[in-house]
């Protein structure tokens, strides 16, 4: 892994000048409780997504990451709700269209590589057949022997034999039904790849495998991907731009260079320090005392005030608004109120 | 598919047979009442015919070893051949598929038995046929729509057909058929009648079917429903359906392609489990319909204390179930992948 | 089915007290049993009582007289019914003892011992399991003599396959538990731990199952009962049923002697049923949602909020 402060993003200045694929405003999502107030999983989120873009996704688990990517593609638990905001892919709403509109856009726009492809994939189909399902529903022109050829050419690209196609998931390891899930999410040509923490329950090898596997892949492709994690070691990777979430919101959000190398909220400041860089002396690693906040149960001011190491009065009854420090880059902190352009 | 599964399964339910042979052999012998020697002396059989049973069954000869009667303080010294005992002649008998004589008809049970075994295997299979389609499509139902009045609807439903008796549903049901409906009383076809034509002929069973079918599918539908419901809720929190939601299928592709297969499986096991009740139902069906089936020929035999009878359609009716159960167990096998592929 | 979670008796309870389903169940079945308790106190004539009857007690329609009319023998059916319930109910709680003691035991000793035990033990259970119940019940008690306890020995004995399969599986989570492998651990003596830690976890399984296992054993009694090998010297719900089955009712039209015994099976099993169903889900609570469930609409923004966004420029680093 290279030093994160040292990467260059060759193309990351090109990527500013690309079209806007998506465009995420103002989302925010409750989980409706039968007895008590809904809890607020996402609120008032803002990002865009421009063509061939890598966003990082990033934050502790249970702040809102996987709620927000479910509900862009408005695939929510029963109990979610999306309650304010607007999400345009290529100028589309699609909070806007029907359920069979939507049905439409999933796979065929943007389709989701989930975590543990262990229950993700379904056990009693072949991987080819559930590729292939994909293909014939969102590319109904095919024939047979195209999308065979297809299904082939993905497998191919992933680095599994096409021959193993007929094979069931029980019989892949856990590496290679990852890498069978992220051939199915490219099956329709996507223009946008969400991988939903794609590495976690793999083993440090094969994680790296799959990571080489997407950076690949992305710049063979062109993809736009959102990067759904909490190691910041893959965000410094293959990212170009990084949101960081903290408790359903906004923590700070710029480009991947200013992140590392100029991190303005408390809590970016703490993941970095907490983040274990291989260039630090063993036995440093440090992690965030105390556990993020529980949703339904959301301190009244700024959601990271309980574990801020820089917390101050004000911080602990007013909620911090989206300061704007420079053209690509926000962050929600009442120490940056002065910095606001 | 692996071998070596297939035998293990083959053997066990040979295993399975065995046990139910020896069961049903010294029921008859070791219960109070040691029913084949009063058979002897049965005044409804002939003097020849009495002469032939204690040949067929061998009854001057000891029961199974050094016993006589399987009484241990009277053993004596272990010099008989094991081939010279009751046991082995009743296995013997089973072989060759002699099953002994009707007391009530001088018939051998064999050949009555399977002329009934046929008229059970419509009855139940027409009732496990329509339950199970029923039951499934009520189950799948309450799942998609989990939490809603329908669902809760079809709970109630079930867990009251449950509850039901088998054999008071059989007489309510040919209560109301016979007196309102013009249904027959019972039987399986109407008897003295010369059916002008093979349709006839059917219609004229179809009408006598109605009912005890009925029944049947009643009784078993909701617990199939029930098990069908929870399955499904089970398979549909998968993530593997959330990756179908997300590929962009609709709701009846993702339960008609994802998920009923996946839910197929334990509904397998459960039937194969359910055959047993599945016989105690044709039991009472075919009691109170007067179907000439094999649960019939067990009440029959009761009554007129025809324990050759008795004992062959038990002996029948188990090892029938014992089968039906191998069978499940095989389409289990063929069903799931990650045993088939093994 | 398989793996049920663990709760004690005490939270088991207060969950209980939440389901109506189960209470409704449990109000039933108390009537069922204050019936058969004051039997003599509501039945306006004693069964046993000999009576003189003519061709035109039988089979009488219901009346101030007979509410429920009269039976083949002249009696009066609502009176049979109430005493009816003590036969039902005796059965189905001796019965049920027996199954769930020797079910009880087989599971428990299969999961807590494992190994070769647990093999022969579960794989005579599944003998048991697949060899019909019903046809070798009336086997049994129709070569025996068919008297109460011959019938409560014979269904208790037949009656535990499913109880043994249920606290086994149970058994064996329990024994994972951490501190059931503490005390091993420390040496506890097994019995010692089977009675401090394994029984009461397993006692609110079983204790759901007894209530489906009373059900199922009353179901065989009437059973039994109405294809004639009750015992002869009671009057039970199945007894009723095949006397008036097979002595005429049918043709006589009486309608009240087919459906009243019918009606007390049913209401007694339904109760038992209710109470069973709503005792599990306080026991074993699941998530009844899943990913297809539609509570509401997933999307139920403000009409404005699309409007809002619709005229800005479309990306934040607007260049």
């Amino acid at each position: 892994m290279s030093d994160p402060s040292v990467s260059s993003h060759t193309h990351a200045a090109s990527v500013n000048d690309r079209p806007v694929l998506l465009d995420v405003r103002n989302l925010s999502i409750d989980y409706v409780n039968k007895d008590a107030s809904p809890a607020q999983a996402v609120r008032e989120l803002d990002f865009t997504l421009r063509a061939g873009e890598v966003l990082g996704l990033v934050g502790e688990s249970g702040c809102g990451k996987s709620t927000l990517m479910l509900g862009l593609m408005r695939l929510l638990p029963p109990a979610g709700r999306i309650v304010d905001g607007a999400v345009y892919f290529q100028g589309r709403d699609l909070l806007a269209l029907s359920e069979a509109e939507m049905e439409d856009v999933r796979w065929k726009n943007i389709s989701i590589i989930f975590q543990g492809a262990m229950n993700a994939l379904n056990p009693v189909r072949t991987i080819g057949d559930q590729i292939g399902e994909a293909i014939r529903l969102h590319m109904p022109r095919q024939d047979s022997a195209a999308v065979d050829a297809r299904i082939r050419r993905l497998l191919d690209l992933v680095g599994i034999a096409g021959n193993r196609k007929d094979q069931y998931p029980h019989q892949y390891s856990g590496g290679m039904r990852q890498r069978a899930m992220i051939a199915m999410a490219l099956a329709c040509d996507p223009q946008i790849v969400i991988a939903d923490e794609p590495t976690t329950a793999l083993d440090v090898m094969i994680q790296a495998q799959i990571l080489e596997l997407m950076g690949n892949l992305q710049k063979e492709l062109g993809l736009s991907i959102i990067f759904v994690t909490h190691d910041l070691g893959v965000v410094a990777e293959l990212c170009d731009s990084v949101l960081v979430m903290y408790g359903g919101v906004t923590a700070e959000y710029a480009d991947v260079d200013t992140i590392y190398n100029a991190p303005r909220h408390p809590y970016t400041q703490e993941l970095l320090r907490a983040f274990p860089d291989i260039t630090r002396p063993a036995g440093k690693l440090t992690s965030i005392p105390g556990y993020p906040p529980r949703l339904d149960d959301l301190p009244p001011g700024c959601r990271f005030a309980p574990r801020c190491p820089q917390v101050f009065g004000r911080c602990r009854q007013e909620m911090p608004p989206i300061y704007r420090l420079d053209d690509k880059h926000v962050a929600s902190c009442f120490l940056l109120e002065g910095e606001s352009v | 598919m692996r071998a070596s599964y297939l035998l293990g399964k083959l053997a066990w339910a040979l295993f399975t047979i065995l046990f139910v042979i020896c069961l049903n052999f010294f029921l008859f012998r070791v219960l109070p009442g040691d029913p084949v020697r009063s058979g002897v002396r049965d005044p409804r059989l002939t003097q020849e015919a009495q002469q032939a049973i204690r040949e067929r069954f061998g009854l001057d000869k000891p029961v199974i070893n050094c016993f006589e009667s399987l009484n241990p303080v009277k053993s004596g010294p272990c010099l008989i051949n094991p081939f010279e005992t009751q046991f082995f002649l009743y296995v013997r008998n089973l072989l060759t598929g002699d099953l002994g004589i009707s007391y009530h008809t001088n018939r051998p049970v064999s050949t009555m038995l399977g002329e009934r075994l046929w008229n059970t295997i419509l009855l139940i299979g027409a009732g496990q046929i329509l339950a199970i389609i029923l039951g499934m499509g009520l189950g799948i139902l309450a799942a998609w729509k989990a939490r809603t009045p329908i669902d809760f609807g079809a709970l109630l439903f079930s867990l009251l057909a449950w509850s039901l008796p088998t054999f008071w549903l059989g007489i309510i049901l040919l209560f109301a058929g016979s007196r309102y409906f013009n249904l027959p009383l019972g039987g399986m076809i109407t008897p003295g009648v010369n059916f002008p034509g093979a349709w006839a002929r059917v219609s004229d069973m179809l009408r006598h079917m109605l009912l005890p079918t009925l029944t049947y599918t009643i009784v078993f539908l909701g617990e199939y429903m029930l098990i069908m419901r929870s399955t499904l809720v089970d398979v549909l929190s998968e993530d593997y359906i959330l990756t179908a939601r997300a590929k962009g299928l609709n709701h009846f592709q993702i339960l008609k392609d994802h998920a009923l297969k996946n839910a197929m499986l334990p509904m397998v096991t459960i039937i194969a489990l359910n055959l047993g009740f599945t016989v105690a139902g044709a039991v009472q069906i075919e009691t109170v319909f007067s179907w000439p089936g094999l649960g019939g020929a067990i009440f029959e035999a009761v009554g007129r204390r025809d324990y050759p009878m008795l004992q062959g359609a038990f002996l029948l009716l188990a090892v029938s179930v014992i089968f039906a159960n191998l069978g499940a167990e095989l389409l289990y096998s063929v069903l799931d992948p990650r045993i088939r592929a093994e | 089915m398989e793996s049920t979670s663990v709760t004690s008796l005490g939270a088991f309870w207060r969950t209980f007290r939440q389901h109506p389903m189960a209470m409704i169940g449990l109000v039933m079945l108390l009537i069922a049993i204050i019936a058969a308790v004051c039997a003599p106190l509501i039945a306006p004539y004693d069964p046993k009582a000999i009576i003189r009857i003519t061709i035109d007690d039988i089979y009488t329609r219901p009346s101030p007289a007979h509410w429920l009319g009269t039976d083949d023998a002249g009696r009066d059916v609502f009176s049979n019914f109430i005493y009816g319930a003590r036969v039902s109910l005796t059965v189905g709680l001796f019965a049920s003892i027996i199954s769930i003691f020797i079910g009880g035991t087989i599971g428990i000793v299969a999961g807590f011992y494992g190994g070769r035990t647990e093999n022969i033990l579960m794989r005579f259970t599944d003998i048991m399991l697949v060899i019909p119940d019903l046809p070798l019940i009336v086997v049994i008690v129709a070569l025996t003599r068919p008297s109460l306890t011959n019938i409560i020995l014979v269904i208790g004995l037949l009656g535990w396959t499913s109880t043994a399969r249920l606290v086994r599986s149970q058994t064996l989570s329990v024994k994972a538990r951490k501190f059931v492998l503490r005390a091993q651990a420390v040496g506890a003596s097994r019995p010692y731990i089977i009675r401090r830690h394994i029984l009461p976890l397993v006692l609110p399984l079983i204790v759901v199952n007894t209530v489906l296992v009373i059900s199922l054993a009353i179901l065989n009694e009437s059973t039994l009962s109405f294809l004639g090998l009750g015992d002869p010297t009671l009057l039970s719900w199945g007894q009723m049923l095949n006397y008036a089955f097979t002595r005429g009712a049918m043709s006589a039209g009486a309608w009240w002697a087919l459906v009243t015994p019918g009606f007390g099976i049913v209401w007694v099993v339904l109760g038992c049923t209710l109470l069973g169903h709503g005792l599990e889900q306080a026991l074993n609570p699941r998530a009844e949602t899943h990913h297809l469930a539609q509570l509401h609409e997933q999307v139920a923004r403000p009409a404005s909020a699309a409007a809002r966004f619709a005229g800005e420029p479309m990306s934040l680093s607007s260049d």
